[in-house]
This record gives structure tokens, C-alpha cells and sequence, in this order.
């Protein structure tokens, strides 16, 4: 019970009371458990995860245990390139949107950067050369423009109109 | 479930939009998407007008600010028949702005407006427009080449004389001031540029990246001024990392204020006609924190030896080497580097340094070379003796092809490659002979190549199969980094196929 092993696993609850036992060193990827674990210490307690449904904590676990050996990013620019994704990354991101929305809250809210990234540029990728009224077919978004507002915007920004 | 039916909180759209920060076509597209979303972009998008656009519509970035003007100042410039966008606008864009660079605001400018002093007054109403309003302004370029892109003449005293908070977070400032040949700055611009600076110096005091290149042709009364100012916005900075410049006629004054940034400055570029005397290398030696040195020509004075015996911290050693100048102050240089520098960079005529290379710096981990005169013997001897070496980068200046590849210099070159080298760059056309015979009689077990080719080869597919070859033999290389130039979209087609099957053994990286 107290071998070293054993005290390296954390257990995590999702929102509905599955629990998840995963490695310390795993956990720690997210931001908000590392100082949760360095605040409480050692414990056997679940931490529990209201936010974070069963289906997608699997899926964060998954995407820490692969990445559990990267170093951290040193510099926040260089994360912010959008096709530098690589194969593994692309094929976990290969979700329907509403996981990948899940996705984003939930490493928004576990404070896991490399994976919020990820996610991002995934998103970022769906809107890239696309027009407005594209934009808003795939992600399902109203147009409150009116018609007077939104012909002023694009004057208003017509030195950068792509197409 | 489709994305965003719940809608993704403000943060973290703003953290997919940053992604696309340097997307202006993207960009455009989302903010009309709807009025959270413009709200969300506008800033990203107003961060830097003139990088996100082309030339040609940085007119419609200027109207755009123009009509951000007050009613006063707009009236003003409309008596003189200046014509407007009508309604307000939507955003108080200038307040956005990060990056400036007046080059190409001059540019705009000139192009859309033909009467001078009309020119002057629309450049001054909007330079006013963005130090006022602006409270983010990161990068800032002030651009003065002879008579083109001039603002100084458009700066008012006001203006100068004035303390800006926006350039409290400034963190790049690049000053370009100099004469040409048919042009000289007048003593009044030379006045407005020490104003320029020196309003500077008490505004911003946070720069983390300097650079100021100022060229004049007389020895002009007012160059001991500009020097004097340059000083005292060394002396006033927090936190500056690196500092560039070019032909100072007082280089002492600069030397001494550098001395204050010690602790933060790891990056030092100096172009030609700097001194290498006491005072500069008491410099150095007070720059404990300097990593990476960057160095033109250099006039030599003789250096007592008591000044040589200190160890400088400097890792990365850029030189550029011109054909007629003297490099006395080189092995002085690095014997007081030797074991610590890592990354060297030579460019020009390399000949004359490499002997003292060898008897110095052994221990570098990472060298670069362009040159466009041969690689003789001498390069051999340095290459075979940098155990530690991983990473060799071979540039071939303006010629196409390396001619030294193509003789019996290339075996002697291969057999020369340390063991320990890692990756290998190649930065010019090379055919499949001279290819094979590097990764033939190398030593070293390569993990990345970086290669070049610039016309289609029928061999082009044999030369992928060589390269699989290697990597079965070797099991090391894991990335290939191709630049194809010249290729058009036909040639290109079939050689598409082979580096997708190229790609099931290691990582082929297209440029």
C-alpha cells in the first residue's frame, strides 16, 4: 500500500464520479493538478474534475501520457505557428467538433498549454481561408451584424481583405 | 454536436485567434463573422496594419486612422481638401497598434497624397494620432534615408518635446538615419533626430532590443549630440537584451553607457569602423551576461597584455570578413573566448581566420560558413580538428553550385567531417556524385540533412533513394530539410510521390 510506485498515482474523478488513476508525473502535465498536488501532498483522496466529463479526461490522459517526457515550451511564440502539427498530434485531433470544443475547455481549465495549443491551431486550421459566411456554416455562429455595421467593418478593414 | 453551439468563452476564441495573428486574409474573415468575434479580432488585427498587407493597400490603413482623427484636426486637414470616410469609426483603432515602422507609412503616404506640405501635415496628425492614443506600441521603426520616408521633418517640436506613455512597453526600437550621397540631412533633422532620442530615452526605458544605425557624411557639429543622446537612452534601459549599431564617430561615449546594461545584455552587433582598443575590450569584459557577439571589420590599436588574460563569456561569434582588412584583433579575441565559444559564423573571406580558430576554439559545437571564394586545405584542417562539432552549415554565397564539390576535394572533405557531427547543411545545388561520396567516406552518423536543389535532375529519384539507403544503413537519419527551387508545379509533381514514400523512414521537411 505505501510502496513508492503506488504513492506516485493520483486518482481523478470526472463529472459524473468515474475515476481515473493515472501516474503523478502525468498529471502534472496539467498546471492546475501540479499545484493542487503540491499543495495537498500526499493523498489518497480522488481529486474531482466538475468540469471534465469522462469521455474527454480519457482523452486528455491519453494526450499527457504520450507527451508526459516533452520539456516544457520555453518561448510562448514559438507554439504559435499553426502547421508545424505532427502526425500523433493531427490524429488525436481527428475528433468531431463538439469533442473538440470539450477539448479546449478542458485544457483551458486543467491549464495544460501544449495541449490548448493544439487544440487552438487545430480550430485555427478549420477557419483559415475560409469567408466569413463559411466561418459561421462550420462553427454554427448567428450573423448580429447589421447590414449597415457590417459593410462599415469590412471598409474598415478592406486593406486586408485576402481574396 | 456542432462546435461552438455553447459558444467557447471570450479567452479562449482570443487563444484560436492569436493563432492566427499573422493571417491578415484569415483575420479579415473573422471579424465579420459577428460582433464578438470582430471585437475579439480587432485588436489582433490593428496590432500591425502595415506587416498583415500588402504595399499597395497600406493607403486604406491610413484613411482608416485618418478618420479616427478629432472633428478639430480633421477639419483642419479638410480645408484642405483632403476627402474623408464619412461615419465614425467603429473602433479607436491607434490604440492597437504594436508595431510601427514609418518607411512604410511614408510610403502610403507619398502615394496617396501629392502636395508636400499637405504631406507633412497629414504625417504629423497621424504620427500624433498613434504616440497619444497608442497604448501598446512594442515594436517601433523611425526610418530616415536621405529624403525618402523622412517623418522627422513632419515631427513637431510638440511632439518630440513631449513624454508618450505609449512607449512605456516599447520593446524593439530600430533607428535608420543617414545621408545619401545626393542627399544630406539637414542640421534641423539632425536636431529633430537627438530630440527623437532623447524624448526616447525618457519614455521608453523598458527596450529589450536596440538598434540604431545612423550614417552621415560630414562631420557634422551635431554628431557629438546624437552620440551624446544615444548614452543616455543606453544608461535610462531596464532591461536590454541586445544592442546593434553602425559608425559612431564617438564610440568611447557609446562603450561606457553599454557598460551600464551588463547584467541583461547578451547580444552585441557592431558594423564597421568600430575600434578594437582598450576601452571597447574593457567593455566586453565588463559584459559578463554577453553571449553573442557580432563583429564587421575592426580598426586595431595595440592592447596591453595585462587586458588579454580575462576570459569573455561569449558562446555564438558571428564575423564577417571582408577582403581588405586587417584581423590583428582576432586572435587577441579569441584567446579570450577559446573553450567557451560554441557557435561560430564566418562570412566572407574566411582564409585569413582559420588557423587562429584552430589554435583557439577547439571545443566549437556548431559552425557556419558562406563564402564565395574556395574552401582550400586550411577549411579541412579546421573541420577534422572540432571533435565536439554537430552541426556544419556550408553556404555558397551568390554562385549556384558548389565547384569544389565536383573535384577530388569532396573525399578529402568527407573523410575530414568530425564523428561527432550531427546534422549537415548544404546550402547550394549539389548532384548525386558529390552526395554519395559524403555519405560514403563520413564518419559521422548524420541525423539531419539539409539539402538544396535548384533544377530538376533526372536522377532527382535516385537521389531520395540514396538517401533511404543511408538512413537504412545507418538507422540515424531522422530528418531531411529540402529546399526546391525553381520548381515548377510538372517537375515537381513526380518528386511529390518519392518524398511521400521518403517520408515512411524519416521526416521530410519541404522549404
Amino acid at each position: 500500500m505505501t510502496g513508492a510506485p503506488e504513492q506516485r498515482n493520483v486518482k481523478l474523478t470526472s463529472s459524473e464520479g468515474t475515476e481515473f488513476k493515472v501516474e503523478r508525473d502525468v498529471a502534472e502535465k496539467s498546471v492546475l493538478l501540479k499545484n493542487m498536488l503540491e499543495d495537498v501532498g500526499e493523498s489518497d483522496m480522488a481529486i474531482p474534475l466538475p468540469n471534465v466529463t469522462g469521455p474527454i479526461l480519457q482523452k486528455v490522459i491519453e494526450y499527457c501520457i504520450h507527451h508526459r517526457d516533452d520539456p516544457v515550451p520555453a518561448h510562448d511564440d514559438d507554439t504559435k505557428k499553426t502547421d508545424d502539427i505532427d502526425d500523433w498530434d493531427a490524429e488525436f485531433c481527428k475528433v468531431d467538433q463538439g469533442t473538440l470544443y470539450e477539448l479546449i475547455l478542458a485544457s483551458n481549465y486543467l491549464d495544460i498549454k501544449p495541449l490548448l495549443d493544439l487544440t487552438c491551431k487545430t480550430v485555427a486550421n478549420m477557419i483559415k481561408g475560409k469567408s466569413p459566411e463559411e466561418i459561421r456554416k462550420t462553427f454554427n455562429i448567428a450573423n448580429d451584424f447589421t447590414p449597415e455595421e457590417e459593410e462599415q467593418v469590412r471598409r474598415e478593414n478592406e486593406w486586408c481583405e485576402g481574396r | 454536436m456542432s462546435l461552438l453551439k455553447r459558444q467557447l468563452p471570450p479567452d479562449c476564441l482570443l487563444d484560436i485567434f492569436t493563432h492566427l495573428k499573422d493571417d491578415g486574409s484569415s483575420l479579415y474573415s473573422c471579424v465579420l463573422v459577428n460582433r464578438l468575434w470582430c471585437r475579439l479580432v480587432t485588436p489582433l488585427l490593428w496590432s500591425q496594419p502595415f506587416e498583415l498587407s500588402s504595399e499597395d493597400r497600406h493607403i486604406k490603413i491610413i484613411k482608416t486612422y485618418f478618420s479616427c482623427l478629432s472633428d478639430v484636426d480633421k477639419k483642419c486637414l479638410l480645408d484642405q481638401e483632403v476627402t474623408l470616410p464619412d461615419p465614425r469609426p467603429f473602433f479607436n483603432y491607434p490604440k492597437y497598434l504594436k508595431k510601427f515602422n514609418s518607411k512604410k507609412f511614408g510610403l502610403a503616404i507619398n502615394k496617396w497624397l501629392t502636395s508636400k506640405e499637405l504631406t507633412q501635415n497629414v504625417t504629423n496628425e497621424i504620427l500624433k494620432l498613434i504616440f497619444t492614443r497608442s497604448d501598446r506600441l512594442i515594436d517601433l521603426g523611425i526610418v530616415c534615408i536621405g529624403n525618402k520616408y523622412s517623418p522627422l521633418s513632419s515631427m513637431e517640436n510638440s511632439l518630440l518635446g513631449k513624454d508618450h506613455d505609449s512607449l512605456f512597453k516599447l520593446e524593439m526600437f530600430n533607428l535608420t538615419y543617414r545621408d545619401e550621397q545626393d542627399y544630406r540631412h539637414s542640421n534641423q533633422d539632425d536636431k529633430a533626430v537627438s530630440k527623437l532620442i532623447e524624448m526616447m530615452s525618457r519614455c521608453a526605458t523598458n527596450i529589450k532590443h536596440l538598434r540604431i544605425n545612423i550614417l552621415l557624411w560630414d562631420d557634422r557639429h551635431t554628431i557629438s549630440q546624437i552620440d551624446e543622446t544615444i548614452s543616455q537612452l543606453l544608461l535610462r534601459q531596464n532591461n536590454l537584451i541586445s544592442f546593434e549599431t553602425t559608425n559612431f564617430h564617438h564610440s568611447l561615449k557609446i562603450f561606457s553607457s553599454l557598460t551600464s546594461q551588463a547584467s541583461t545584455l547578451k547580444e552585441l552587433k557592431l558594423s564597421s569602423n568600430f575600434p578594437f582598443d582598450v576601452s571597447f575590450l574593457q567593455t566586453l569584459i565588463s559584459l559578463n551576461s554577453l553571449e553573442t557577439l557580432h563583429l564587421n571589420s575592426m580598426s586595431f590599436t595595440h592592447i596591453p597584455s595585462q587586458f588579454t588574460t580575462h576570459q569573455l563569456s561569449i558562446k555564438n561569434l558571428h564575423l564577417i570578413i571582408p577582403k581588405l582588412s586587417s584581423f590583428e584583433y582576432l586572435p587577441i579575441l579569441l584567446s579570450m573566448i577559446s573553450n567557451n565559444l560554441q557557435r561560430l559564423v564566418l562570412n566572407g573571406f574566411i582564409q585569413k581566420v582559420l588557423q587562429d580558430i584552430i589554435e583557439h576554439c577547439p571545443k566549437i559545437q556548431e559552425l557556419c560558413i558562406e563564402t564565395n571564394s574556395p574552401l582550400q586545405r586550411s577549411f579541412l584542417k579546421l573541420l577534422s580538428s572540432l571533435n565536439s562539432l554537430k552541426y556544419l552549415e556550408l553556404k555558397r554565397g551568390k554562385k549556384i553550385e558548389f565547384e569544389w564539390l565536383k573535384d577530388d576535394y569532396i573525399t578529402q572533405f568527407s573523410t575530414s567531417i568530425p564523428s561527432s557531427l550531427l546534422h549537415l547543411s548544404l546550402q547550394s545545388n549539389i548532384s548525386i556524385e558529390p552526395l554519395k561520396i559524403i555519405l560514403e567516406k563520413c564518419q559521422a552518423k548524420l541525423t539531419t540533412l539539409e539539402l538544396c536543389k535548384t533544377h530538376m535532375q533526372n536522377e532527382d529519384s535516385n537521389f531520395i533513394n540514396l538517401l533511404i539507403d543511408y538512413e537504412k544503413k545507418n538507422s540515424g537519419l531522422k530528418r531531411l530539410r529540402l529546399s526546391l527551387v525553381n520548381y515548377n508545379d510538372y517537375e515537381f509533381k513526380p518528386r511529390l510521390e518519392e518524398i511521400e514514400y521518403a517520408r515512411k523512414f524519416f521526416n521530410v521537411i519541404l522549404n
